[in-house]
């Protein structure tokens, strides 16, 4: 636990002195639209092991930009679990919407509300985020700052699911560092050091994760992967996380 | 025979060898963090047709274009469609076809400010008028852009609304001798006007 602790403040010293400008982030989200009446299809596969087994989940997101502050978005997964048949899991319906913009040159600073609706679609395998076969309801606000020296994402949310107590406080936060001068047309090579936090706050449990990310776009096409490992976790030993693997790939229309 | 080859060389050269006009629009941009951004402002422009030569430098917020001058675009469109794209227009400079050069400094509208843009056709005749016409309409406490057409005899206007309305501006008009849509210039006033901005005030 203590090595764990100071492995997260030596990273977050070497992040804090060196940060650029970046994409969007991999496991964390952004406050960046990019303009009425576009579209992003992406894909973000996770490769999940717990101590129960290991869950596949690889969801088709599709996201549409009606006007330049707002967003909605539907995200389709097919999910696998221990090298068994696949199935759909939970559909998700997103929501988002853009209620402070500050622009200077070269930089600004967006707050977004973001709600996300989970319908039980999938079976019941309990496992957050794969497959909970349960409605889930989830409020936050992702607050941004990016210019093209560098940029911090955060994300602070709830996500409730009735009848259950694995209700959930969430808090995300990412920094990006490019590893090529930003430049137009895109083609850019980016690090991403991610940390998600999930607090139970009815059984009173928690994890922090740490994901480590590497990122490539080029104009309108993006790929990207990570690896994600719990630094803190005090959750059921049963169901604990070893490590995940996310890769993915985006294209903006 | 020959001199039907004469007559098609001759149109033929003087279809393709005329040049189109082009217009050189420079616009300063706020809010572009990121490369992505950037592309996000681009394909909001890419999609005008006559538009050409789009560059954007990400360090300076600088958006550049040529457009083809026939179609005249109005630097006040241009802050609508980089505003369309989720970003803030500071400020836009365009250079004609026939050298002569526009700027204007765009306020800006998010936060508690309301901006309005609306149009009222102003009857007048030249760029005579033309000059007196925006000068009138921009002396109207609120409003921060005016732009009129000769050849519609509409004028572009962009105001604050919580200090003043459209009919106010069309007051402030008619106090120089143009007629307006809804409101007429005094005899007395229009005769002021000189010989060329005389319009026809039966249109």
């Amino acid at each position: 636990m203590k090595n764990n602790i100071y492995m997260l403040v030596l990273l977050l010293c070497s992040v804090i002195t060196q940060l650029f400008a970046q994409g969007p982030p991999i496991t964390a989200d952004k406050p960046i639209m990019l303009g009425a009446k576009r579209m992003v299809i992406k894909t973000l596969t996770e490769v999940r092991t717990t101590e129960k087994g290991t869950y596949t989940r690889v969801p088709i997101m599709a996201h549409y930009l009606p006007t330049s502050n707002s967003l909605i978005a539907i995200h389709l997964p097919l999910v696998y679990a221990n090298g068994g048949n696949s199935s759909l899991g939970d559909v998700q319906v997103l929501g988002k919407y853009q209620f402070y913009r500050k622009d200077k040159t070269a930089k600004t600073f967006r707050m977004v509300l973001k709600a996300l609706e989970t319908l039980p679609t999938g079976g019941n395998w309990d496992v957050s985020d794969i497959s909970y076969g349960k409605f889930q309801s989830y409020l936050g606000v992702v607050v941004g700052y990016e210019s093209i020296k560098y940029g911090v994402s955060n994300e602070i949310g709830y996500n409730v699911i009735p009848d259950n107590e694995f209700d959930e406080f969430r808090y995300r936060l990412g920094f990006g560092l490019p590893l090529l001068k930003p430049i137009y047309p895109v083609k850019q090579i980016n690090l991403f050091f991610e940390y998600t936090s999930n607090w139970m706050t009815e059984i009173n449990q928690y994890e922090l994760l740490y994901a480590q990310g590497i990122q490539y776009a080029i104009k309108q096409l993006t790929f990207e992967a990570a690896y994600q490992w719990p630094l803190v976790q005090t959750i059921n030993e049963k169901v604990q996380r070893k490590h995940s693997v996310f890769l993915g790939t985006r294209y903006v229309f | 025979m020959k001199n039907s080859i004469i007559i098609i060389v001759t149109i033929l050269f003087t279809v393709f060898g005329a040049k189109a006009q082009i217009d050189h629009f420079t616009i300063q941009v706020d809010g572009l963090g990121c490369a992505f951004c950037a592309y996000g402002l681009e394909k909001k422009f890419e999609k005008m047709e006559g538009i050409s030569k789009i560059k954007i430098n990400l360090e300076n917020g600088i958006l550049d274009f040529d457009f083809v001058s026939e179609k005249s675009l109005s630097l006040i469109d241009v802050k609508l469609k980089v505003e369309s794209a989720g970003y803030t227009p500071i400020k836009g400079d365009v250079t004609r076809s026939n050298k002569e050069v526009e700027s204007l400094v765009y306020k800006e509208i998010f936060g508690t400010q309301p901006q309005i843009e609306n149009t009222i056709f102003v009857n007048g005749n030249c760029e005579m008028c033309k000059s007196r016409i925006e000068k009138i309409a921009l002396s109207v406490a609120g409003v921060s852009n005016a732009d009129w057409d000769m050849t519609t005899k509409i004028l572009k206007l962009v105001f604050d609304n919580t200090k003043t309305n459209l009919e106010s501006i069309e007051k402030a008009i008619v106090t120089i001798g143009h007629d307006t849509a809804n409101l007429k210039s005094i005899d007395s006033t229009y005769n002021t006007l000189h010989t060329c901005c005389k319009y026809d005030r039966t249109k």
